[in-house]
């Protein structure tokens, strides 16, 4: 264990892996402050150059943007009242009004310990479970496999938009598009429709780079007037002393736990934690009537949770191979593009790159401290970049990006396809997380019932009679019960 | 936006009705018993029109809660005119990057949207398009080995002078 560990620590403890951790953190909080762009997207473009990158400098990279992005949303949030993506939404309820009230330097303040401290826990979490997780998932068989991708699946019911229906129209829409070539068990080709172009079926890297990034474009095409910015002249973060930290320790630690709790659940990310962070900060508040006139509660409850959530979601990812949020489903691809598949052999096959993602996930949240502070200052000089510039750059980085997958034109036609499906999604209010996760689950879901179905002589109960399989299927329909049952949060946004 | 969610809830609809007739195609090679290839895409998209249908409904039953407030107007506004536009020139952008290659098509395309978009400063226009187009050649081909589109006929030798 501790030459795997000593492994790790040299495969990260160079200049260029570092250069790559701040270069992704810095990068991350960039694209979290902006609206329009997230962690999600800024994964999904940076896929492709990690092709040439070796698998530990690609995959921190992807991880520490994704750890920067989480908490890059919140800086705009504060400053500008618009969450720069939607896992900080509920941080604007207080965050904008104390900066209203001339306090935003305390509220960027709170806001950045506060994502370092829930990133931080829940990386110390990641280490010391997923490990154990994986030695558990190396038991499972089929059936357990299937039931796994339904409790993913049905719990990104509650990643829904608007409605539980539009949510499963988008998930059942990707695992739809997942069927799309040839069958990986009777070699059949399925809505090819005579041609080759989708023989090889729809690679989910242009599908996610066409629904967030083109998507967004179509979107902001539409309403290309330029917004009136409010630019501040001056940013600045002022740090929490450590008296104030402590005096919310509990709070900090029940958002913490929570976060990195529903960003285990598989489907369920950071931005259902921040809603959840915040509500349970409320409930638990003496004073619960403050909350949302501008009080530092309200940053830290819901900027806690949703950086506790990167952490979380990764332990699905790694351990199961399964994503626990929109971004991790993107994350996926980087693995794949290095030919590794994430689940638990890659504990056994590759123990070094699992120890090394999680030692840059550590340095990625502390990083994370200077980057915010670097980017809160810089963010009204980045934000003058107009969207009628910024757009077109976008666009091309995005096609570019899609087309190096296989240097094939077939996957920038995907990319436009799922451009345009993101675009009405998004008008429409259907959330587009579901979809890519369905699109990502979707050959595990099919392949796992079908041979598991098999295995069992047809007979589905004894997918139920098997222990893990029978309590994992059982969570599955916990979750469905409570994504149906629960009042929902107003805005909700997909991760 | 009544209009909008019933017209998304029908191409949901019959596109699916469509493609479950196209499943019933997949059987030819049905060695796996009961679930052949067409099971799980059939059973998927009976789901999805399904799901349609109770969207159409949703939308209906909100219409009627809505009644008193006024439909939005169809006119067609420069948001979607512009957005039409978009969508024209990335087709276009598309169809003609196997003729014409990455290097020559893409400044044109960045010029045209970002004129689309409302930018008008012409050293923006040429510099930011030139500038990218380079950068991308530059990183993609030659720092990371990545091909790109080079265009055929006289497109593609001028490509090929890059890279």
């Amino acid at each position: 264990m501790l030459d795997i560990w000593l492994g790790a620590i040299q495969s990260i403890f160079n200049p260029a892996t570092l250069l790559f951790i701040w270069g992704g953190v810095l990068l991350g909080v960039s694209l979290g402050s902006v609206p329009g762009l997230n962690s999600t997207m800024g994964t999904a473009l940076l896929i492709p150059f990690t092709f040439v990158m070796s698998p530990v400098n690609g995959l921190v990279l992807l991880s520490a943007v994704y750890c920067g992005g989480t908490y890059g949303g919140s800086i705009s949030a504060i400053l500008f009242n618009v969450p720069g993506a939607p896992e900080a939404s509920a941080t604007v309820f207080d965050g904008y009004e104390m900066a209203k009230k001339g306090q935003a330097a305390q509220a960027l303040g709170f806001a950045i310990i506060c994502s370092c401290l829930g990133g931080l826990f829940s990386v110390i979490v990641m280490i010391l479970i997923s490990p154990l997780l994986a030695k558990i998932a190396l038991t499972f068989s089929q059936p357990e496999y299937f039931a796994l991708a339904v409790t993913a699946l049905t719990l990104i019911a509650s990643l829904g938009g608007k409605g539980l229906k539009k949510a499963m129209i988008a998930g059942v829409f990707g695992l739809l598009m997942a069927t799309v070539g040839i069958d990986p068990m009777t070699s059949d080709a399925r809505f090819t429709f005579g041609g080759k172009a989708l023989i090889g079926g729809i690679n989910f890297i242009p599908a996610i780079i066409g629904a967030f990034a083109v998507g967004e474009i179509l979107a902001r095409s539409e309403s290309a007037a330029e917004r009136k910015e409010v630019f501040l002249s001056k940013i600045s973060t002022r740090l929490p002393r450590i008296k104030e930290i402590l005096r919310m320790k509990w709070l900090v630690l029940r958002s913490a736990l929570i976060g990195t709790w529903i960003g285990i659940l598989p489907g369920v990310g950071a931005t259902t934690a921040a809603f959840v962070g915040y509500a349970e900060a409320v409930r638990w508040s003496k004073n619960p009537e403050k909350f949302g006139t501008g009080i530092p509660e309200g940053i830290v409850g819901p900027e806690t949770a949703n950086n506790a959530a990167t952490g979380g979601a990764m332990v699905p990812l790694l351990t199961l191979g399964i994503p626990g949020s929109a971004t991790t489903a993107v994350i996926i691809g980087g693995f794949l593009v290095h030919g590794l598949q994430p689940g638990p052999m890659l504990f056994i096959n590759q123990p070094v790159l699992m120890y090394s993602i999680f030692i840059a996930m550590f340095l990625a949240n502390i990083l994370m401290l200077f980057a915010g502070l670097g980017v809160a200052k810089v963010f009204s000089n980045f934000r003058r970049i107009r969207y009628s510039i910024l757009g077109p750059c976008i666009f091309v980085f995005a096609a570019v990006g899609a087309y190096g997958i296989r240097n094939d034109v077939t996957d920038l036609w995907i990319m436009f396809f799922f451009g345009v499906v993101g675009y009405v999604m998004k008008k429409y209010n259907y959330p587009i997380a579901p979809m890519i996760i369905g699109l990502v689950l979707g050959g595990l879901t099919e392949t796992s019932l079908r041979r598991g179905m098999r295995m069992a002589d047809y007979d589905l109960s004894a997918f139920l009679f098997r222990p893990i399989a029978g309590i994992i299927l059982l969570i599955a329909v916990i979750s469905i019960l409570y994504s149906v049952l629960r009042k929902k949060p107003e805005v909700i946004e997909e991760d | 936006m009544f209009r909008g969610e019933i017209i998304i809830s029908a191409v949901i609809f019959f596109g699916s009705l469509y493609l479950y007739f196209e499943s019933m195609t997949f059987e030819g090679l049905d060695v796996y018993g009961k679930l052949g290839p067409s099971y799980w895409p059939k059973f998927l998209l009976i789901c999805l029109m399904g799901l349609s249908f109770l969207v159409a409904v949703d939308a209906f039953r909100e219409r009627k809660k809505r009644s008193s407030e006024k439909e939005e107007t169809s006119k067609v506004n420069s948001g979607k005119v512009r957005f039409l536009f978009a969508i024209g020139f990335i087709v276009l952008y598309l169809i003609l990057m196997r003729t014409f290659g990455f290097i020559i098509l893409t400044p044109l395309f960045m010029i045209a949207f970002m004129y689309l978009l409302g930018e008008r400063n012409k050293i923006w226009l040429f510099g930011v398009s030139i500038g990218i187009t380079v950068i991308i050649v530059f990183a993609f081909t030659k720092a990371m080995y990545v091909p790109l589109p080079r265009g055929q006929g006289i497109f593609l030798e001028f490509s090929q002078f890059f890279y």
